[in-house]
């Protein structure tokens, strides 16, 4: 046996299953060294041995087309053993790529993954024939309980090298003749799953269902993020950390630096988590108290979305609409992610072939997705006033997507690709692979919000103690109350919004805004630069050129929308 | 020789055997990979409204294939 261990094999066939089943919680995440594709490394323990694992990110040919698959080639060529995961109900797809990992000449196995789901669909396959035919060692696993993976383990000892000949060209036929030999299918009545499944994707019963899982997910959002903030986090926050705070006030002199960094200000004699700007008041409030149970609701519930597999779905029924912004349905999910957390989002272009693609997609993420952090802002500016605000807010940022989508489909040069995507069937997730990934986004979240929130404080209570803050709200006044109707010192919040988008709502709660000046305020604060994480992510992916076409595009649609949008109000509001 | 038609043509439950690829390579090796090929049996799974994707089936697979790109397979009916 050898030491390193390369999973392979089509995406959906559960390599990642497989790969947590086998490596156990005891694994890194990682990106390729000089490139932003992640895969997954691990160790598997067997027999008082250590073995590398790597989990490759889904790909679907050996000959690479893009970076993604040109990783896999190159840790396959690396790798001392590969273990292909095949979906036992596609055999035949799956076993075009079998046929190519042969040519590849590595000792290798099969794991005959997603067995159970066969005698649901009436297939038939015979094992030991497929053994025998391939020259490898199958396993039937189901990887989902766990079924064949001690076997898959054991059975890695006999790992070859196939002495399977085929023709190249006949690859097909090859392939035919195989599944003609070990496979029987029966044929089966549609089952429950395959209605939904069917209903799901045809217009006219897609198009609501969709409407009413968005609808549900961000109902959902607003439930579970306010339920975990009433019930666990304010209660923590008033009534425990509060009283500490504030013995720890009392105990430091009120004018020293230490009490100004630490607790900032007091609001009326008391700390005011929302305003005092202190590090361990404000700074842990905004990302702990805030934000964070938002966040969690929705990667919660955006990973089932995507475990089950309805992700795909939602990219077949927006494609018309993706399509008027010069994309296609698949561009749908880095702009869904960012509405959890713009990194993420702006990372996920990578699904994206094209540069023109990318670039649409990353542009319309920074300039009119909001993340949670900032819309659990929208909702503590504006959610006092009902719907009417933060729909004001959402409806806008809707039609600059759109409008700038159209002209970006009409002026960024390049190639808008087709909607080509396999739909995978309905699965029950797997449980420990659902918490990871929920884990892993939060961690995200976590590592990017934290350390820019404390900045953010200290870097507010800097620039205030300097005057910066004042002068620059001088030097604006006159043009933003020109244009947008807002005092100068609504100044402050957009530039702290570069920082961290949820220190900015303590900067405009003491202002006392109108309803029409929060609604044109929190609009440009959504719009104007994304944070500075995000700024960096948009910098590795897009690089410097496209970066600054980029802040051009966001400072002109701020602008522009921020004037129009006060002059609409202004006309209905008299 | 009998007559062949684009996929996008198809209705809802349509079935047809591919024909041929209209395209480059890289477009064949595109669907290839996908597990597309001469003499692959779709069945036509549900269509969207106006020039929306297609949604074919073959095997077990499930595949949604953007307008532009189902019009350049055609199949023969089966
Ligand atoms: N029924 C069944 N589902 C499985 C099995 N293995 C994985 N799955 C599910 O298949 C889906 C795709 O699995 P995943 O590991 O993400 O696939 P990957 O893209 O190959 O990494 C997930 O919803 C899994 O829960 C299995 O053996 N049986
Ligand atoms: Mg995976």
């Amino acid at each position: 046996m050898s030491s390193r261990i390369i999973l392979a094999g089509y995406p959906n066939v559960g390599k990642s299953v497989v790969f947590n089943r086998l490596t156990g919680m005891d694994v890194i995440s990682s990106n390729y060294p000089g490139t932003t594709i992640e895969i997954a490394r691990g160790f598997l323990k067997w027999e008082g041995e250590r073995y590398e694992m790597i989990d490759l990110p889904g790909f679907y040919s050996l000959e690479p087309t893009c970076k993604a698959e040109e990783i896999a080639v190159k840790l396959i060529r690396e790798g001392d053993l590969i273990v292909q995961v095949v979906n036992a109900t596609n055999l035949e797809r799956n076993l075009n790529l079998t046929l190519q990992l042969i040519q590849q000449r590595k000792p290798m196995l099969i794991a005959l993954n997603m067995f159970d789901e066969t005698k649901q669909k009436g297939i038939d396959i015979d094992v030991a024939k497929l053994e025998q035919i391939l020259d490898l060692p199958v396993v039937p696993t189901s990887a989902l309980t766990g079924e064949g993976i001690k076997e898959l383990v054991t059975r890695m000892k006999e790992a070859r090298v196939s002495h399977y000949h085929f023709e190249d060209a006949q690859r097909w036929n090859e392939i035919g003749k195989i599944t003609g030999q070990v496979q029987v299918i029966h044929p089966q009545h549609r089952s429950y799953l395959e209605r939904l499944q069917h209903a799901s994707v045809r217009p006219i019963t897609g198009i609501p269902i969709l409407v009413v899982v968005l609808f549900l997910m961000f109902t959902l959002i607003r439930v579970i993020g306010e339920g975990l903030i009433d019930l666990l986090l304010d209660p923590f926050f008033e009534k425990m950390w509060k009283p500490l705070m504030t013995t720890l006030s009392a105990r430091l002199s009120h004018q020293s630096l230490l009490h100004d960094l630490l607790i900032g200000d007091l609001i009326g004699g008391e700390i005011d988590f929302g305003q005092s700007f202190g590090l361990l008041t404000t700074g842990l409030h905004v990302t702990f108290g805030a934000v964070l149970p938002y966040v969690l609701a929705f990667f919660t519930l955006l990973s089932v979305l995507e475990d089950t597999g309805y992700l795909p779905r939602v990219a077949v029924m927006v494609d018309n609409l993706m399509h008027k912004v010069g994309l296609h349905g698949l561009s749908i999910i880095p702009m869904l992610l960012g509405f959890g957390c713009n990194v993420p989002g702006t990372m996920a272009t990578r699904i994206l072939e094209t540069r023109k693609e990318k670039f649409i997609v990353a542009t319309l993420i920074a300039i009119t997705v909001p993340c949670m952090a900032m819309q659990a802002m929208l909702f503590g500016l504006l959610g006092t006033y009902g719907v009417k605000g933060v729909g004001i807010v959402y409806l806008t940022l809707f039609v600059v997507w759109l409008l700038l989508g159209m002209i970006l489909k009409r002026t960024v040069r390049g190639r808008s690709p087709e909607l080509f995507l396999e739909i995978p069937p309905y699965r029950r997730p797997y449980f420990g692979g659902l918490m990871k990934k929920i884990w892993m986004r939060v961690r995200w979240f976590l590592q990017e919000a934290v350390p820019f929130v404390l900045v953010g404080v200290l870097i507010v209570n800097l620039l205030y103690s300097l005057g910066f803050m004042q002068w620059v709200s001088d030097k604006v006044s006159p043009l933003f109350t020109l244009l947008f109707g807002l005092p100068g010192e609504a100044s402050g919040a957009l530039i702290i919004g570069f920082l961290r988008k949820d220190l900015a709502v303590g900067m405009l709660l003491p202002l006392n805004l109108t309803f029409q000046q929060l609604v044109v305020a929190s609009v440009m604060l959504s719009m104007f630069f994304p944070c500075i994480a995000t700024f960096s992510v948009l910098l590795k992916e897009l690089g410097i050129k496209d970066l600054l076409k980029l802040t051009g595009i966001m400072l002109l649609c701020v602008v522009i929308t921020g004037s129009l949008l006060h002059v609409i109000l202004s006309l209905f509001t008299g | 020789m009998e007559s062949t038609l684009p996929v996008n043509t198809l209705a809802e439950g349509d079935k047809g055997e591919i024909t041929s690829f209209e395209g480059g390579f890289f477009f064949r090796k595109k669907l290839e990979e996908m597990g597309f090929h001469i003499g692959t049996t779709i069945t036509i799974v549900a269509r969207q409204w106006m020039s929306g994707p297609v949604i074919v089936r073959f095997e077990n697979t499930e595949v949604a294939i953007g307008f532009n790109m189902a019009k350049r397979i055609r199949v023969k009916r089966v």
